[in-house]
C-alpha cells in the first residue's frame, strides 16, 4: 500500500468538472471533527453548496445538503452525538442583523459548521478556522479554482 | 377560537381564526399600526422580540377579541432560525400557562399546506400539494387531515431561490420573483434553451442549483449589452425553464398516486406562468387545481393557527417541554407496501 508521508492540509489547484470538485471535498473532509469551523467564499453559481453537499455527503450525514439561502441555518445529523451545521449568509445585509440570533453557541460549540457567504459576518467568526475560496475561471464555465487553508 | 403565531424566518405574524374565519392576520412587514421603535433588521430575532407583543395585541384588537375567547394556540416549531423560532415558541408557552389553554406546535409546511383549508374551505382528500417558496420546493401527497408523504424535494435550491438569484444576476430589484413573471410576459420562453434538471419519469426531486449557473453562464458568454438587450427574453427562458419542473412533475405525481386533485403553496405559488400552466395541463388529464388565497401564500400566521386547530381537535395539544427543531421535517405517514 502506497501512504502519503505528510497529509495535504492546503490546496490551491484548477478543477474542470464538478467530479474533480467532488474530490477535493472528500479529500478535505478527512481532515475535519467535531468543533471546526469552514468560512466558504465565492460569488453567485461558484459552487459552494455543492462543495458542501459533497463534504458532508464524505462525512456521511443521513440527508444530502441543500441551501439555506432563505432559511439561514439547516442541520445534519452525523452520528448521534454529531451535528453539521450549515450557514448560508447571502441575504445578510448587516452583521447587526445577526445579534441575538446565538451564532455564538454554534461557531464556538460541539457542532461542525459549514458557513457560506462568511465574508458577510466576518467579526462573527473565530480567529482559527479553515477558509474555502471558489473562483471561476474565465471563458471556462465548467472551471473553478479551490483555494484551502487554515487560518 | 385559535390564536396562531408564526416566527420562523423574516415575520413576525400573529393571528386569531376558528374554522370558518380568519378574524385577524397581522404580518409585521405590512403592519401599519404597530410602532415596533424605529426600523428594526428584517432577520434578527431581537426584532421578533420587539414585534411579538404589539403584532399579537393586534391581532386581538383587530379580531375584537379578548385572550380570554381563546380556547388554543398554535405556534411554528420549525423548520427555521432558532432563535426566531424561540421567540414565538417561549412567548405561547407563557400564554399557555397563564391562560391555561392547551398549545401545538405546527411545522411551518404543514401551515402552507392548511393555508387551504382556511374560512372554511377543503380540499377532497387526497391530494398532492406543491410547496414552492424561497425555502422549500416539496411535492406532498396528503393522504388525510395531518397525514403526509413527501414524493419529491430539491436536491439543492429552492425555486424560490433560484427566481431570486437569477434576478439578482441580472441586476433587478428585490423581491425577484415578481419582477421575472413581469418582464417574462413580454419576453420569448424559446429565445434560449436552459437545462430542465431531473426531469426523468416516476421520480419527483427537483434540482434547480445547475439552472442557476447556466442562466450565469449564459449571461457571461453574452455579455452586458446584449444581455440587457434581450432581458425579456431570457426572464422568459429562465422562467419556463424552472416552472415546467414544476408542473410536469406535480402532474406525474398526481396520475401515478392516482389523486385527481392538485393544491399549491407558498410564495411562488403567485407565479403567473406557474399558474397557467398547471391549469391547462391539469385540465388535459381532468385532474382538478386549486389556488389558496393570495394574501396566504406567503409566511402567515393563519395558516399554522388552521393546521393546529386540527391537531388540537385529534390529539389535544403538546406538553411544555415542546422544542423548537430547525430542520424539522414533515411528519410522513408509514408507508403502505402497495405505495
Amino acid at each position: 500500500m502506497i501512504t502519503n508521508a505528510v497529509t495535504r492540509t492546503e490546496w490551491n489547484e484548477t478543477v474542470r468538472s464538478p467530479q474533480e470538485t467532488e474530490t477535493i471535498a472528500v479529500e478535505f473532509s478527512g481532515l475535519l471533527s467535531q468543533g471546526d469551523l469552514v468560512a466558504f467564499y465565492g460569488e453567485l453559481g461558484s459552487g459552494k453548496t455543492f462543495f458542501i453537499k459533497a463534504l458532508c455527503r464524505a462525512l456521511g450525514t443521513k440527508t444530502d445538503a441543500t441551501s439555506p439561502s432563505f432559511t439561514i441555518m439547516n442541520e445534519y445529523q452525523i452520528s448521534s452525538d454529531i451535528w453539521i451545521c450549515h450557514f448560508d449568509f447571502y441575504r445578510i445585509e448587516k452583521e447587526a442583523e445577526l445579534l441575538n440570533l446565538g451564532l455564538d453557541d454554534f461557531f464556538y460549540g460541539d457542532y461542525l459548521c459549514l458557513i457560506e457567504w462568511a465574508d458577510k459576518i466576518s467579526s462573527f467568526l473565530p480567529p482559527h478556522h479553515w477558509e474555502v475560496k471558489l473562483n471561476f475561471i474565465p471563458d471556462q464555465p465548467e472551471s473553478r479554482n479551490i483555494k484551502i487553508h487554515k487560518i | 377560537m385559535i390564536l396562531g403565531v408564526e416566527t420562523s424566518c423574516d415575520e413576525t405574524s400573529a393571528a386569531v381564526i376558528s374554522p370558518r374565519k380568519v378574524y385577524s392576520n397581522i404580518i409585521s412587514s405590512q403592519a401599519v399600526h404597530v410602532d415596533f421603535g424605529g426600523v428594526v433588521p428584517e432577520l434578527a430575532s431581537r426584532a421578533h422580540v420587539r414585534k411579538i407583543i404589539p403584532i399579537v395585541n393586534e391581532a386581538l384588537v383587530e379580531a375584537n377579541v379578548r385572550l380570554s375567547d381563546i380556547k388554543g394556540l398554535a405556534v411554528t416549531h420549525g423548520p427555521g432560525l432558532v432563535g426566531a423560532l424561540l421567540v414565538g415558541l417561549n412567548y405561547v408557552k407563557g400564554l399557555a400557562l397563564a391562560l391555561n389553554i392547551p398549545l401545538v406546535g405546527v411545522n411551518h409546511i404543514e401551515g402552507h399546506i392548511y393555508a387551504n383549508f382556511l374560512e372554511g374551505k377543503s380540499i377532497p382528500f387526497p391530494f398532492i400539494c406543491l410547496v414552492v417558496s424561497g425555502g422549500h420546493t416539496q411535492i406532498v401527497l396528503v393522504r388525510d387531515h395531518l397525514e403526509y408523504r413527501i414524493l419529491g424535494e430539491t436536491r439543492d435550491d429552492a425555486v424560490g431561490e433560484a427566481f431570486d438569484k437569477v434576478a439578482k444576476i441580472l441586476g433587478l430589484p428585490y423581491p425577484g420573483g415578481p419582477q421575472i413573471d413581469q418582464l417574462a410576459a413580454q419576453g420569448n420562453p424559446d429565445f434560449i434553451e436552459f437545462p430542465r434538471a431531473l426531469l426523468k419519469s416516476g421520480q419527483f426531486d427537483f434540482s434547480y442549483s445547475g439552472l442557476k449557473t447556466a442562466v450565469l453562464n449564459k449571461i457571461n458568454e453574452m455579455g452586458e449589452e446584449q444581455c440587457r438587450f434581450s432581458l425579456n427574453d431570457i426572464c422568459a427562458s429562465f422562467q419556463k425553464a424552472a416552472v415546467e419542473v414544476l408542473v410536469k412533475k406535480t402532474i406525474e405525481a398526481a396520475r401515478s398516486f392516482q389523486v385527481r386533485h392538485i393544491t399549491l403553496a407558498g410564495g411562488v405559488a403567485a407565479n403567473s406562468l406557474l399558474r397557467r400552466w398547471m391549469t391547462e395541463d391539469a385540465a388535459a388529464y381532468h385532474l382538478n387545481v386549486i389556488f389558496p388565497p393570495q394574501k396566504y401564500c406567503t409566511d402567515n400566521a393563519a395558516m399554522i393557527a388552521r393546521a393546529g386547530l386540527e391537531y388540537l381537535r385529534r390529539n389535544g395539544g403538546n406538553n411544555l417541554d415542546l422544542n423548537v427543531f430547525p430542520s424539522l421535517r414533515l411528519p410522513e405517514y408509514q408507508k403502505d407496501t402497495n405505495d
